[in-house]
């Protein structure tokens, strides 16, 4: 019957401008959270690449501190960082996928999982996990990623793990959705021997420098991370909001078209009803 | 004219001062630091106290948590916190 086809056009059709109106919104509250991660991320950048620049300069060969210590590796540790909340698209699918890869290279291994969507999808796989971590997507400061640094920093420090890597995703772009692996311990001696003054001296001055050199490339981590997932999830709304007004104008052309058939068939009885009329 | 050299604060939240200075003044752990111009390349690590800078006649100041300092002989880089941050 057209009647009812004409009903259930009318419903799908308010269904899908509802959906549409609802990523539309997810999709402009994305916009406002990917602007503030990103001048948060600009803002911090500077500050964490010098850190880098000047520590990495005193990375001589004979230094000598625990973070350097070479050993074999029996268990690697992984700092995992995905998002809290979903609906951004392949943003945490790429950071498993590249964590997968990693599990290849490790005999074994300690997850220490940011955000529960790693949380989650770790719970039903047989990895041992270090411990579970959650921060605010934005607005987050060097104070609040303590507890992930000394967790996973300590575990090497006591052996646990004889490597610790994070996994976390580089903001080049707005779109480019970059996995990204680096190595955080053992620390590499890749500067030339050249003369310094410490204050205090060095063997003094190394272990509260290294210790914030690490922390700080852990902060910048979770920053680029914070952008690359508002970003995602901008992007994955903006394709949804999309996909509803393509499938809304379909539908419209659909409902257009039975109105028509009905109209033209209604017509067309009356005047076939009226003929009929006149003929008898 | 005093030599000038070039003076950069950074904190984890953003840049807050670069400019061509003098001289400079910071709290070292065992008491203050002096740096001008070609200083030898340094390493130090700072407590809470006051920064100041000097540019000829004028003089900036910075209320910081701690840190470090990173002097290069024509930059320095003070890579800290700020009080009330």
């Amino acid at each position: 019957m057209p009647g009812k086809s004409l009903r259930e056009l009318r419903r799908r059709i308010k269904a899908i401008m509802g959906i549409a109106k609802l990523t539309d919104a997810m999709k402009k509250v994305a916009a406002a959270r990917l602007r503030r991660a990103q001048r948060q991320l600009f803002a911090s950048r500077p500050y964490v690449e010098a850190i880098s620049s000047m520590t990495e300069s005193i990375f001589f060969p004979n230094i000598s501190h625990p973070f350097f210590e070479e050993r074999e590796v029996r268990r690697g540790g992984i700092i995992v960082v995905s998002s809290e909340r979903g609906l951004c698209g392949g943003y945490n699918m790429n950071i498993f996928r590249e964590v997968e890869h990693l599990l290849g290279g490790v005999p074994d291994v300690l997850l220490f999982l940011v955000g529960r969507i790693a949380q989650r999808h770790f719970a039903r796989r047989p990895y041992k996990i270090g411990g579970s971590f959650s921060f605010p997507s934005l607005g987050f400061s060097m104070e609040d990623i303590l507890p992930l640094a000394r967790a996973s920093i300590g575990a090497f420090l006591q052996g646990e793990i004889d490597t610790l890597y994070i996994v976390y995703t580089h903001f080049h772009a707005p779109g480019a959705l970059i996995p990204t692996t680096r190595r955080l311990l053992p620390l590499e001696r890749k500067a030339e021997e050249r003369e310094f003054l410490f204050e205090p001296k060095l063997e003094d001055l190394l272990d509260p420098l290294l210790t914030h050199y690490l922390h700080s490339f852990i902060f910048r981590a979770l920053l680029e991370a914070s952008a690359s997932e508002q970003s995602a999830r901008f992007i994955s709304m903006d394709m949804a909001t999309q996909n509803a007004n393509r499938l809304l104008q379909n539908l419209r052309i659909q409902y257009n078209k039975e109105r028509q058939a009905l109209i033209t068939k209604e017509i067309s009885e009356i005047v076939g009803g009226a003929e009929a009329l006149k003929g008898g | 004219m005093a030599k000038r050299f070039e003076l950069l604060i950074l904190t984890p939240n953003q840049p807050i001062f670069q400019a061509t200075v003098t001289s400079l003044v910071m709290p070292a752990e065992e008491g203050y630091w002096g740096v001008l111009a070609r200083h030898i390349p340094s390493i130090v690590k700072l407590r809470a106290g006051k920064v100041r800078a000097r540019t000829n006649g004028d003089s900036k100041e910075w209320d910081i948590k701690g840190g470090f300092a990173w002097v290069e002989r024509e930059r320095t880089t003070l890579l800290v916190e700020l009080e009330g941050d």
